[in-house]
Formats: structure tokens, sequence, C-alpha cells
């Protein structure tokens, strides 16, 4: 499952470290995403989920259930069909870099358990995109970036408040230990369910 | 009770910055408008974890005490801190790019240059 995230971003530093051979790059990408394609029917068959180090809860927690699966598998099509349009074109090792690290970031985005690393990793996938919005440098591409950097760096910060909130109302007390962890280190479909379906037998005893 | 007190005048904040951010033409009180709304929110996060309590979380043997601060929004937040320091190169790499160009921080202006390049 780690594969999914390890193996394009290291793709991508290849790419960035390879820059100036521009024939090497298309080809590193193309390996590096049938690479990370061919772990899919290994993993989405079956739910699970691990715990990056030693810390418990507190790890960094990555999962598969069925609400992953087909963004998963979307995701790889999406980047198969751009990569294999992009060789044609004359783009260089920056661009595949590019490409390569937010696929990582987007796998990483559905594989997470946890709302904070939720914010973390779509705030690291609108950087990449601001950068490859304002690809070409000119001055248009760096307006039109701006304003989305702007407005979406605005909205991610109250998806940062609608955090803290989660956190206040359930982040403390013994209720939650038994829910398997407190609520910043609870995954996003895995805590709400769970925690409602708590409160429910709650009140219904 | 120190907590929600530096909660609410954090949310107010946030409030400021969002005014300033809609209300303002120049790109750079723009961008410095952004930068009151996350630092508000870094003050909120700071507010709930001092809502049990505003003893640093370091034990060093005493464990008689029981009213230390929540330690986990504080490691939370610090990934929020370093990822709006990003934006805020970010934004103002684009500025340059655009003040190069235009000689102009002006939103109204630089919207009023790119409708007359259209035509």
């Amino acid at each position: 499952m780690i594969a999914l995230v390890f193996l394009p971003v290291l793709g991508g530093i290849v790419c960035l470290v390879l820059k100036d051979r521009k024939s090497v790059s298309p080809i590193v990408a193309i390996v590096t995403t049938f690479a990370s394609g061919s772990v899919l029917p290994f993993v989405i068959f079956e739910d699970a989920s691990i715990v990056l180090g030693n810390w418990g809860v507190l790890g960094i927690g990555l999962a598969i259930d069925e609400l992953t699966t087909p963004f998963l598998l979307s995701t790889f099509i999406v980047m198969l069909a751009v990569i294999l349009n992009s060789i044609n074109k004359s783009y260089d090792g920056f661009f595949y870099a590019l490409i390569l690290i937010l696929y990582g970031t987007l796998n990483s985005i559905f594989l997470s358990r946890d709302l904070f690393n939720i914010f973390v990793t779509v705030e690291l996938a609108s950087i990449i995109s601001f950068i490859l919005i304002s690809y070409e440098k000119k001055p248009r591409q760096a307006w039109a970036s701006l304003k989305y950097l702007l407005l979406s760096s605005l909205g991610l910060n109250f998806y940062l408040l609608g955090i803290g909130i989660v956190y206040m109302e359930t982040g403390k007390g013994q209720e939650l230990c038994k829910v398997g962890g407190n609520a910043i280190t609870t995954g996003l479909p895995d805590f709400i369910f769970r925690h409602e379906g708590e409160h429910r037998l709650g009140n219904a005893s | 009770m120190t907590g929600t007190l530096v909660i609410y005048f954090s949310i107010l904040g946030m409030l400021v910055g969002t005014i300033g951010m809609i209300l303002s033409k120049d790109l750079i009180k723009k961008i410095l408008s952004l930068g009151i709304v996350e630092t508000s929110i870094n003050l909120m996060y700071t507010g709930i974890s001092a809502r049990s309590g505003i003893i640093p979380p370091i034990v060093s043997g005493d464990f008689s005490r029981t009213t230390y601060a929540d330690p986990i929004p504080q490691a939370v937040i610090i990934t929020g801190i370093v990822i709006s320091f990003a934006l805020l190169c970010l934004s103002l790499v684009f500025a340059i790019i655009i003040y190069n160009k235009y000689h102009t921080m002006n939103v109204e202006t630089i919207e009023i240059i790119f409708e007359r390049e259209e035509r």
C-alpha cells in the first residue's frame, strides 16, 4: 500500500535529478506509472489499514475501503492518459517530476485515514497545481494561478477551522478511546460512521 | 476559560482577515490579510490545547499536577505553519511576475489591462 505513494514520488525525484536529459524523463514517467498501477490489483480487493511508525493511533494511518477503490482506479487511468498524451509534446523533466509527485499526492489523499493528513495532502496537491498552471511563466498564467491560490487557501483555512471544531467536540474523554483514537487521528469515513453509531447505541441504551 | 476566550478572539481575527481579503484592492494587502487568517487559525489551535490547562506538557518526574496543555493540536499545527509559509512564498513569486510586466499591484487595473489585451 505504501508503494502507491512512494513509487511516484521516487520517480518524480529521479526525473528532477535527470532534468537535463530530455529523453529519459518520459520513460521514467511511464515506467513509474505502470509500476504503481501494477500494485493496484494486489491491494484493492481487501480492506486493510497500516500505521507508519511505532506511534499507535498517533502515527500516519493509511487504509483502503470501498470508498477508496474507485478513486484510486480513476486516478491511475487519468494520470496514464495525461502522461501518454504529453510524450509527443516538448515538455522537460520538471513537468514530469511535478506530474509524478502530483500522482503520489493524490493517492495519498485517498488513502489517508486522518482529517489533518487530508488537509496537508490537499494543500500539497494545490501547490503542485499552482506551479503547473504557471508552467510557462507568462503573466497571464501567473495572475490566474494567484487568484486560484488566494481563494483556495482561504477555503482550506476554513476547513482547518472545521477540523478544530471537530477536535474540540470529540477530542477528549474516554468515550473516544473506545472508538479507537481521538478525532484528529481518525479518518473521515471511519470516524464519522463509527462515532455516529456509538452515539446512537449510547442513546438507545 | 482561557482557551475559550482565545478561541473567540481567533474567530474574530479570521473574520477581520476575510473581510480584508474581500474588500482590499491591493495585491500585497490581500496576501497580508491571508496571513492574518492563517495566524488566527494557529491561535485557535493554541486555544484548543489550552482548554485542559496551561502548564507546558513536559513531564519530568512530577506527576502530581493534572492540568497540562493538550500536546496534540500543538504538534499538528506546525505542519500548518510550514504550509502557510510555502503559500506565502509562492504568492509573492506570482506577484513579482505580475509587477515586473505591468508595474501595478492594483487588482482592477490588472483586470482592465488583461481585458484590453484580449481585444
